[in-house]
C-alpha cells in the first residue's frame, strides 16, 4: 500500500469548512485507490506574501488553523512557513515537509499538495513587478515529483487552465481532480471576512473554535 | 417603531441535519434582524415517521441528531412535538402549534415564521401520484400570508413558482 501525507498551503484568512473538506475529500479519494494517508498539514503563508490589509498577521492565522484542526485526528497546523520573514515558494515548502515526513514516517512516504481550483487559476498570474507568480518549472516539479490534487471551486476551471498553459498541457492528466460531492460549498474566506465585518453570523461555515478565536481577538471587524 | 418579534420555524426530515439547514436559520436571522425584527428563537421540527418516505430513519434518531446539531447554538433548539406523533401533521398545524406555544411564552405580539428552502416552494404547485395536490390551496394561502421566509437553493426557481400561483411575496 502506498503511503502519503497531504499538504495544504494558503492564507487561511480565516480557515473555513471548505479548507477542511478539501483535505477530507482528498483523503477519502486516496483511500479508495489504496493509498494510506498518514497526516494532513495546513501551512499558512507568511505575512510577507502580500501587503493587502485584509491579510491579518500570521500570528493569528496559525492560531486560527490550530483552532480549525483541533478536533481532527489527522490534520494539523504547521508554522514553519509562516514563521519565516520572507515568502517561501511552494516547491520549497513541499521540500521542507517532504524531509519532515520522511524523518517521521520513513522514506517510502510521499507528500502531495492539495489545492483549490482557484489556486490553479493563479498559475498564470503575473506579479506587479512583471515576474510570474509561479515558475512553470516549479509547477512541473510539484506535479511530477510530489503530486497535485485539485478540488475545483465554484467558477474555477482548473483543467482548462492547465491545458491552456503550453508548458503544462502534457501533465494535465497526471493531476488528480476530485469534487466534493458530499458537501459542495461556495464558502470562502473572502465571504467570511465580509460577513464578520458586516456583523453577520458565520456560524456553521467554519468551526466554532475558529469563530470563538475571531471574536476573542476582535479580528476582521474593519 | 416597535420591533416585530419573531420565531423562525424550520420543518423538514433532518435525515440527517446538515450545516445547510443550520446556515439557513443563521442567514434568515441575520436578514430579519437587518430588517429591524427581533428574533427570539429558532426551532427545528423533524417530520413524523408517518410522513412515509422510505429513506426516512426512525424519528428517535432524527430527533437525537437535531438535538446534537443545535447543541452549540445559543438560539436554535429542536422540538419533538411534530415527530412524536405517529401520524403526519400538516405544516399549517405545526405552525399553529408553535404559534400558540410562542404566545404563551413571549406574549401575543410574537409571530412564528416558517423557513423553507427554495426546493420546498417548488412543491407548492405539484401533485401527488394519486392526482391530489401536495399542498391544499387553503393551507398554502395561510402559510404564505402568515409569514414565509424562503431561502433559494441553487437550481430552484421559486419566484416563478410563486408568481405562477399568484401569491404575494413578503
Amino acid at each position: 500500500m502506498k503511503r502519503v501525507a497531504l499538504l495544504a498551503v494558503g492564507s487561511f484568512n480565516p480557515p473555513t469548512i471548505a479548507h477542511l473538506r478539501m483535505l477530507e475529500v482528498a483523503r477519502t479519494h486516496l483511500q479508495t485507490i489504496n493509498t494510506q494517508v498518514l497526516e494532513g498539514i495546513m501551512s499558512p503563508v507568511a505575512d510577507s506574501y502580500n501587503s493587502k490589509p485584509s491579510l491579518i498577521k500570521a500570528f493569528h492565522r496559525i492560531q486560527l488553523v490550530r483552532e480549525a484542526t483541533k478536533t481532527s485526528d489527522w490534520i494539523r497546523a504547521d508554522d514553519w512557513e509562516c514563521s519565516r520573514s520572507t515568502w517561501t515558494r511552494t516547491i520549497d515548502v513541499l521540500t521542507h515537509h517532504k524531509q519532515q515526513v520522511t524523518e517521521k514516517f520513513g522514506s517510502d512516504v510521499g507528500l502531495m499538495l492539495v489545492v483549490g481550483g482557484d489556486l490553479i487559476d493563479s498559475f498564470t498570474r503575473i506579479l506587479p513587478d512583471g515576474s510570474n507568480l509561479w515558475n512553470p518549472a516549479d509547477i512541473i516539479r510539484i506535479i511530477t515529483e510530489f503530486g497535485l490534487i485539485v478540488l475545483p471551486r465554484e467558477g474555477s476551471k482548473p483543467l482548462e487552465t492547465l491545458e491552456k498553459m503550453n508548458s503544462l498541457a502534457q501533465y494535465s492528466d497526471v493531476v488528480t481532480i476530485v469534487e466534493d460531492e458530499v458537501c459542495p460549498t461556495a464558502v470562502s474566506s473572502t465571504r467570511l471576512r465580509a460577513a464578520v465585518s458586516a456583523g453577520k453570523s458565520i456560524k456553521y461555515s467554519t468551526t466554532d473554535d475558529v469563530i470563538q478565536y475571531i471574536n476573542d481577538n476582535n479580528l476582521y471587524k474593519v | 417603531m416597535e420591533k416585530q418579534r419573531v420565531i423562525i420555524l424550520a420543518c423538514g426530515s433532518f435525515n440527517p441535519p446538515t450545516f445547510g439547514h443550520l446556515r439557513m436559520l443563521e442567514d434568515a436571522k441575520t436578514s430579519l434582524e437587518s430588517d429591524g425584527s427581533q428574533v427570539l428563537g429558532g426551532i427545528l421540527s423533524p417530520v413524523s415517521d408517518g410522513y412515509g418516505k422510505k429513506t426516512l430513519i426512525n424519528a428517535i434518531h432524527r430527533m437525537a441528531m437535531t438535538v446534537a446539531a443545535v447543541s452549540g447554538s445559543d438560539w436554535i433548539h429542536s422540538d419533538g412535538w411534530e415527530c412524536s406523533k405517529p401520524e403526519w401533521t400538516k405544516t399549517v398545524d405545526v405552525i399553529a402549534h408553535h404559534q400558540k406555544e410562542a404566545e404563551k411564552r413571549f406574549g401575543n405580539d410574537v409571530r412564528v415564521l416558517l423557513l423553507v428552502g427554495g426546493d420546498v416552494v417548488e412543491t407548492f404547485d405539484k401533485f401527488n401520484s394519486d392526482g391530489t395536490p401536495v399542498w391544499s390551496s387553503d393551507d398554502l394561502s395561510e402559510i404564505v400570508t402568515s409569514g414565509l421566509i424562503v431561502q433559494p437553493r441553487p437550481g430552484s426557481n421559486l419566484e416563478k413558482t410563486l408568481e405562477a400561483m399568484n401569491f404575494e411575496k413578503r
